[in-house]
């Protein structure tokens, strides 16, 4: 009780002042994500980082367990900055904090030879001296066949881009379901000539082919070590750590693998020697464990985001230097269901009507993102600033009375039933409620949520999404979401359901622009997109907010993965 | 508990030197000379007990005060001119906490604003009062007559009935609450209003008091059903049957008035029980739905923000503690008001 009092007498004496969020500076990193072929990039080792000291066990804190670790299973950002240190795929980012988005090649020499100069034919060639955790080198058929599992129905949950690119024009695995039951041990257009060479040949040119090797899609698998769908439990190690332990849910623990060569690795240093992951906990708990630094948790990190009650104590000195804060890929979107709201004056509106701070404030302010008025998200490449409504960011009243000429449009918006969405929801509701609309709140099961609002015939108007790019450019942001080719019964990615012919055909020049060219491309198509159809009402491109333990050094915000990078991390002793 | 169908004079001792004869009926004033002597009944007495109970008297202003404020709820919205759900973001800083001393305390904003929506705190807490007392009463009252009914039912009847109604009571007593509510809320919802239609909050809250209504007169039903099996072999009730009285006459002019006291003494525990369990709802998602302002659900959610906005949690978690304090308190007052030998 008299802690209670305490906390009182100290929370009412110092008042909360305006700047509580860090200045509000709108610091957009734009990633350059430029692909090298110069050899000091190519090389390894990795260079060491100032002041770094091997040894030590790091801790990372985390929500809940992963999904999946398996290389053809990982489709989430902090699965696959787990799994890239558990193997190595054809490509891989480098950086160091600056913003300076490399791609290189991680276990080929370079980041993939256009070998006709027509984006169809792409040659990786490995380096020398990779080994796996039991000392084999590791060959291109191995590579080969981590793609050919991949296949496999049950082993869906990754990304699709390079077995789509093999066989176009239908679903990725309509001819080809992998090695398994009989099959053939590799898809068409993959080709092994020698033990260290790789081909891919695709029907229809891409050249985003270096982003796509940098997927775990493209990380070897001995085919003697396939374990299948147990795979998750024990990925076999061709990277600096190997697997020690994994109980689902409890802990995962990861130690050096001794026949790794740092010489063959320009990524990683690898510095520490344990890495233990710790699921089940609360995220406030989290926050709570970092703030305080007890000395047990002094080599502890977390990518779970400090929660919104636990922010304002993130300011003091001592704590401040340990957030790692910034952009994202994500942008976060109200998705506007055009099958239902076909009258373009009332997405307008819509646009006009959304008070984007308000929607932020609700999940923690300026922590949790910054206004957003494009489709991309700043961190794509070639991104530039444009507002078709150019509306201020509380809205504007004025322009949406007028272009709702005295209709009062009922709307359905629906959200998932989490503390943070559902005090988001309200916001938006009692926002676009006082702008002139009428709107109804559905709560969806969160565990649920995309697959509802992913059904074709989903019977609600208005829902939140956010969608990050895989690779830095637009051509993993306009094509998923906004083709209406790509419209299907259940799974939608595509969730304003905008279906247009003019944008469809766009989104196919752009596609075969050279490569220099598409980025612009793709920047005039977002622009394109809200002028014309505006099927979604851009509420805020994501942030992160983490926080790390003070004698954890180096740690930086992945431009790649939006979350802290463990490549060059290290322990201070 | 004490019999008062036989004049206490006769058995009961320690009565207040204040209270003369108690009788049916008054009897008339004694001779003016000597100090007036007036006659009471059982319940002018209970009142007066209850009146002199300083606690009594304390924990009752609380709640009228709090039935008050909470009836007048739309005066105070109307006089300060914002509405409940009226969100003051430009008050809330980069982080969504509210700017200024104590969580946002201004002229404006008495007891300052909701971190991250940015809502009058004073206001959210009037309202959610009312939605909360609401559903605690009514929930109460429906208990309580489920209760009765079924007690008076299993004490009169004898034989199959008595013992299916026993029967029932073990299994209502059985039933998880919590799981049913989980389950049949949102089914029940899904059943009414289709996929574009909001239940209106009405419609939760009527839920909401059915299903409390339904798990928690098992309590009443047994106390009423000892009462009436205990008082149906009295001789006043043999005296009334001979006299020619039905069974309804002797259930509600004979028996009734003597067990109505435990029942009222059950339905002031039972309320702040309500409020809490009330309140407990918000906590897995099936209390009353935003936008209406409901106490419960603004306790849950501001439990987060004890170390970085106390008072957020202070005044919504000292108006539920202060009303289920004084609902028991009082409930305690009127039982030792109504039964002054019954122990303490």
């Amino acid at each position: 009780m008299s802690v209670l009092a305490a906390a009182l007498v100290a929370a009412g004496c110092s008042p909360t002042t305006d700047s509580g969020g860090g200045g509000g500076d709108d610091k957009t990193k734009t990633q350059t994500g430029s692909i090298s072929y110069e050899a000091a990039d190519n090389q390894g080792p990795a260079k060491e980082v100032d002041g770094a000291s091997r040894g030590g066990t790091l801790t990372i804190m985390q929500n809940s367990d992963f999904e999946h670790l398996d290389p053809a299973r990982n489709y989430v950002n902090v699965q696959q900055v787990t799994g890239g240190l558990l193997y190595r795929a054809l490509n891989g980012y480098k950086e160091d904090g600056s913003g300076n988005l490399l791609l290189v090649g991680d276990l080929a020499t370079d980041p993939g030879k256009d070998v006709n100069d027509d984006c169809k034919v792409w040659q990786f060639t490995l380096r020398e001296g990779v080994k796996y955790e039991d000392g084999s080198p590791v060959t291109s058929k191995d590579v080969a066949y981590g793609i050919a599992r991949s296949f496999a129905s049950n082993l869906n949950e990754g990304p699709h881009y390079i077995q789509q690119w093999l066989y176009p024009g239908g679903a990725y695995n309509a001819k080809y379901q992998g090695p398994y039951d009989g099959g053939k041990t590799g898809p068409d257009g993959i080709e092994t000539p020698d033990d260290r060479t790789i081909r891919f040949t695709f029907p229809e040119p891409h050249c985003d082919m270096p982003y796509a090797a940098a997927l775990p899609t493209s990380a070897p698998v001995p085919a003697a070590k396939d374990t299948r769908a147990n795979y998750d439990l024990r990925p076999f190690s061709s990277g600096p750590y190997k697997v020690k332990s994994y109980q689902r849910d409890v802990a995962l623990e990861l130690e050096r693998n001794p026949n790794w060569d740092p010489k063959t690795d320009p990524l990683r240093n690898a510095y520490p020697d344990t890495i233990r992951f710790t699921f089940g906990l609360e995220q406030a708990q989290i926050a709570e464990r970092l703030v305080a630094d007890a000395p047990a948790d002094q080599a502890a990190l977390s990518w779970t985001d400090v929660p919104p009650a636990v922010l304002p104590r993130t300011t003091t000195a001592g704590v401040v230097e340990r957030v790692v804060k910034g952009p994202t890929q994500y942008t976060w979107v109200l998705n506007i269901n055009t099958q239902r709201v076909t009258d373009l004056n009332i997405r307008r509106a819509l646009n006009y009507a959304a008070d984007k701070d308000a929607a932020l404030k609700a999940i923690g302010g300026q922590a949790a993102g910054s206004p957003a008025t494009t489709l991309m998200s700043p961190t794509t490449a070639g991104w530039k600033k444009y507002d078709v409504f150019n509306a201020p960011v509380t809205g504007d009243k004025a322009k949406v009375t007028e272009l709702l000429g005295g209709k009062r449009p009922k709307l359905v918006l629906a959200h998932a039933n989490t503390e943070l969405r559902t005090q988001q929801a309200e916001a938006i509701r009692k926002n676009l409620t006082d702008m002139g609309f009428d709107i109804v709140m559905k709560p969806i099961e969160s565990s649920s949520y995309y697959d509802q609002v992913g059904r074709r015939n989903n019977p609600y108007d208005l829902y939140l999404g956010g969608w990050g790019s895989d690779w830095p450019t637009g051509s993993t942001v306009i094509p998923p979401l906004y083709d209406g080719r790509e419209i299907v019964a259940e799974g939608n990615n595509n969730l304003s359901y905008l279906n247009e012919p003019t944008i469809s055909a766009e989104i196919d020049r752009v596609r075969g622009l050279p490569a220099v060219e598409q980025d612009a491309g793709w920047t005039a198509l977002d622009e394109k997109i809200m002028r014309e159809y505006a099927p979604v009402v851009p509420l805020y491109y994501d942030a992160a907010y983490e926080l790390h333990g003070s004698k954890v050094g180096n740690a930086f915000l992945s431009d790649a993965y939006g979350i802290i990078s463990l490549n060059g991390i290290y322990l201070k002793q | 508990m004490s019999d008062r169908s036989h004049p206490p004079s006769l058995a009961t001792p320690g009565d207040s030197a204040a209270s003369a004869l108690a009788v049916d009926a008054e009897s008339p004033p004694a001779a003016a000379a000597r100090r007036e002597i007036v006659g009471r009944s059982p319940n002018q007495l209970a009142w007066l007990r209850l009146k002199r109970d300083r606690t009594a008297r304390l924990s009752a202003l609380t709640l009228v005060v709090a039935a008050i404020v909470a009836v007048c709820a739309p005066l105070l919205g109307w006089l300060t001119g914002i509405d409940p759900t009226d969100k003051f973001v430009d008050r809330l800083n980069d982080f969504g906490m509210p700017i200024g001393y104590a969580g946002g305390i201004t002229t404006a904003h008495w007891l300052g604003l909701e971190p991250g929506s940015g809502r009058d705190i004073l206001l959210q807490l009037v309202y959610g009062l009312r939605t909360s007392l609401f559903i605690a009463f009514a929930s109460a009252l429906l208990a309580s007559l489920i209760g009765v009914t079924v007690g008076v039912l299993a004490g009169w009847a004898r034989g199959w009935l008595d013992s299916a109604v026993n029967w029932l009571i073990d299994i209502t007593l059985a039933f998880p609450f919590l799981i049913f509510a989980l389950a049949v809320i949102p089914i029940l919802e899904d059943r009414f209003y289709t996929e574009r239609e909001a239940p209106s909050p009405a419609f939760r809250v009527a839920l909401i008091i059915a299903t409390f209504g339904l798990f928690s007169w098992t309590y009443t039903a047994r106390l009423v059903r000892g009462q009436v099996i205990s008082l149906r072999e009295r001789e006043f009730v043999e005296a009334a049957r001979a006299a020619g009285a039905g069974t309804g006459h002797i259930l509600f002019r004979q028996l009734l008035p003597n067990i109505w006291a435990p029942i009222l003494v059950t339905v002031s525990m039972n309320v702040p029980q309500f409020i809490a369990i009330e309140a407990a709802l918000a906590f897995v998602n099936i209390g009353v739905t935003e936008p209406t302002p409901d106490l419960g659900r603004m306790i849950y959610n501001s439990i987060g923000y004890v170390a970085s906005d106390p008072w957020y949690t202070l005044f919504p978690g000292l108006t539920i503690f202060l009303l289920v304090l004084a609902f028991n308190l009082f409930g305690d007052a009127l039982r030792d008001s109504l039964d002054p030998r019954s122990t303490r």
